[in-house]
């Protein structure tokens, strides 16, 4: 697979500029070319920017990295990577190169090394969340690498799956939250993330997953007689779904907290019942403003 | 909870293939249910009025008398059937439970049902012979309207929950084979269940399995190829593609992913069936059911 001077931008963070600079100045790093002159760099060629990347990160010049054989870079990575105070964003990038070359072995390596160093909670919120969305993975746009991400979702998906399966059963009164999915909508990962976030701060979780058709979200609505709805938009909205949604969350009052991709509004008119939530700090801060409120009343 | 809980005589002759008729007598003869009437004198039932209903017929199963059944009481009732249930290896009572805690969306329930069931039986005999059937019986309620697509999400979603967290647990067995598997669904084919199942029983017998799940266009597969020197394909057709389509399908596949690289691509799934008489690709595997192409790895 080849990956343009963008994609690579993205994938390590180097800026393309200076992947130009480099090519001018060492040989280390020359990218191939299309027919039409288009730089494009291979699967090996990118790890080793990876590499090169955490390298830089830990102090190292460029020019001293540029004379290194490749056994040399790989080992001084690891060992990088091997510390204590490994930085998130070195271990994101590691995370990527387990996902290039779908190496599940080293995926869960990392995961389970991190969950042992900072807990699931922050695993998941510091370097899971950032990870996803740097590869482009969270929303389903910006599609780096379209195998990859087949993989690295489902991979994910389990992750948190399992991960919200070790956490203690609600109490009896714990306040009760739906998350589904909207009709067409599939991309999951970051509805899944809610779920775990919420059943980690004690919430009764109820989660529908998919593509549920909106009829059946006012069904469930009326049967279970939720707290909070939350929901993710990623694809292109069908208003017809929406105005069922919005003429439930209306006339039951029923706060419908949503992200994804925010340029699709469930209603054409916001309202208090409609909450966006931008990243997980924010989904979390409401949660626990929300039963500090709702405590209140019921004293 | 106001979970809905009433049933109407129907939606009880679906839930435990008693016919409505059948159900009319026993309320008749032998008092077994007393229904709430309407104002316009339509029955219906309540949760209770249904866990007892599936009590009755499993012991009815078991060979007791329908007279003998109506003489204990609810206690004994419930007593007997728990008693025959822990010795028997009939997962029936499960499936009881399990259709009960869907309709109440009781996660507490199922939990306990899927617990108790996998003390006595592996993790592959509960999928295999209870959440398999179950789930196509689901399919079946829902048909009928008993249920509604929220019930199935919420039930299938457990399912899934559970399958993954045995996956979790089959990704730190050793490998024991170079040979790598790659685990996909055709593009806007969304039942993925059966796929997941076979990405655990491939970890737990120590292949590399890589699963890429959900709705995968063709172009990607051939990613992999560059990352893996060898990979043997894997895909589960239960309404994707079309009928019509699979031969061109199949044709494609392999003449652009499968020939060049000479690997192979197992097939399984209610729509690959139907294609299986016809299939005239050597490198196209297709298998009856799961055990089918499990059995063809030893």
């Amino acid at each position: 697979m080849n990956y343009t001077i963008a994609q690579a931008e993205r994938l390590t963070g180097i800026k393309a500029h200076t992947l130009r600079i480099w090519e001018r100045r060492y040989d280390f790093l020359v990218p191939e070319r299309t027919e039409t002159n288009i730089r494009y760099f291979s699967d090996a060629q990118l790890r080793k920017l990876i590499n090169v990347s955490i390298l830089l990160k830990n102090n190292y010049r460029i020019s001293s990295i540029a004379g290194m054989s490749e056994d040399l870079i790989h080992s001084k990575v690891g060992e990088f990577l091997s510390l204590e105070d490994t930085e998130n964003e070195e271990v994101i990038k590691a995370l990527i190169l387990s996902m290039l070359i779908m190496d599940e072995a080293e995926f869960n390596r990392i995961f389970n090394r991190l969950v042992l160093r900072s807990g699931l909670m922050h695993t998941i919120t510091d370097v899971i969340y950032p990870f996803l969305g740097q590869v482009g993975v969270l929303w389903g746009t910006n599609k780096v690498l379209p195998a990859q991400e087949h993989f690295i979702s489902n991979l994910i998906r389990q992750k948190i799956i399992s991960a919200m399966e070790s956490l203690p059963q609600p109490g009896e009164n714990a306040g009760k939250i739906v998350f589904f999915l909207m009709e067409q909508e599939t991309h999951e990962i970051g509805l899944l993330l809610g779920a775990y976030l919420a059943k980690d701060l004690g919430w009764k979780v109820y989660y529908l997953g998919q593509n549920v058709p909106s009829d059946d979200i006012a069904m469930t609505v009326e049967l279970l007689e939720p707290d909070l709805l939350m929901t993710m938009f990623v694809a292109a909205r069908n208003y017809k779904n929406d105005e069922i949604l919005c003429r439930l969350i209306e006339s039951r009052n029923i706060p419908l907290l949503y992200s994804g991709n925010l340029a699709y509004l469930p209603c054409k008119t916001a309202s208090d019942c409609h909450v966006p939530v931008r990243n997980p700090a924010e989904f979390i801060a409401f949660l626990q403003e929300f039963r500090e409120n709702t405590t209140q009343i019921q004293l | 909870m106001s979970i809905k809980t009433t049933f109407s005589i129907r939606d009880l002759e679906h839930l435990s293939g008693i016919k409505a008729h059948t159900i009319r007598i026993w309320e008749r003869r032998y008092h077994l249910f007393e229904p709430i009437r309407s104002d316009t004198n339509i029955r219906s039932y309540d949760q209770k009025n249904l866990q007892k209903l599936l009590n009755v017929v499993f012991l009815l199963d078991k060979g007791y008398k329908i007279s003998k059944i109506a003489e204990l009481s609810e206690n004994d009732l419930y007593k007997i059937t728990r008693e025959l249930q822990i010795n028997s290896d009939q997962p029936s009572q499960a499936m009881d439970n399990f259709k009960l805690s869907m309709l109440g969306f009781d996660r507490v329930l199922f939990d306990q049902t899927y617990f108790q069931l996998l003390e006595k039986n592996s993790f592959r005999d509960v999928f295999l012979k209870t959440f398999f059937p179950l789930l196509e019986e689901i399919g079946m309620l829902w048909l009928s309207k008993t249920i509604t697509p929220a019930h199935e999400h919420f039930i299938t979603n457990l399912i899934r929950q559970k399958l993954l967290i045995q996956t979790e647990k089959a990704q730190q067995l050793p490998k024991l084979h170079e040979q790598t598997f790659a685990l996909f669904l055709p593009l806007n084919e969304i039942h993925e269940l059966g796929l997941m199942f076979l990405h655990y029983e491939l970890l737990v017998k120590g292949y590399n399995s890589i699963y890429l799940g959900q709705s995968v266009p063709m172009e990607n597969l051939k990613d992999l190829q560059d990352i893996f020197d060898s990979i043997t394909f894997v895909s589960y057709f239960t309404v994707e593609p079309a009928l019509e389509f699979i031969p061109e399908y199949l044709k494609e596949f392999s003449d652009s992913i499968l020939s060049p690289a000479n690997e192979e691509l197992h097939l399984l799934g209610r729509n690959a069936q139907e294609f299986s008489q016809d299939n005239s690709f050597p490198n196209i595997l297709i298998h009856k059911n799961i055990e089918n192409f499990l059995n063809t790895l030893n």
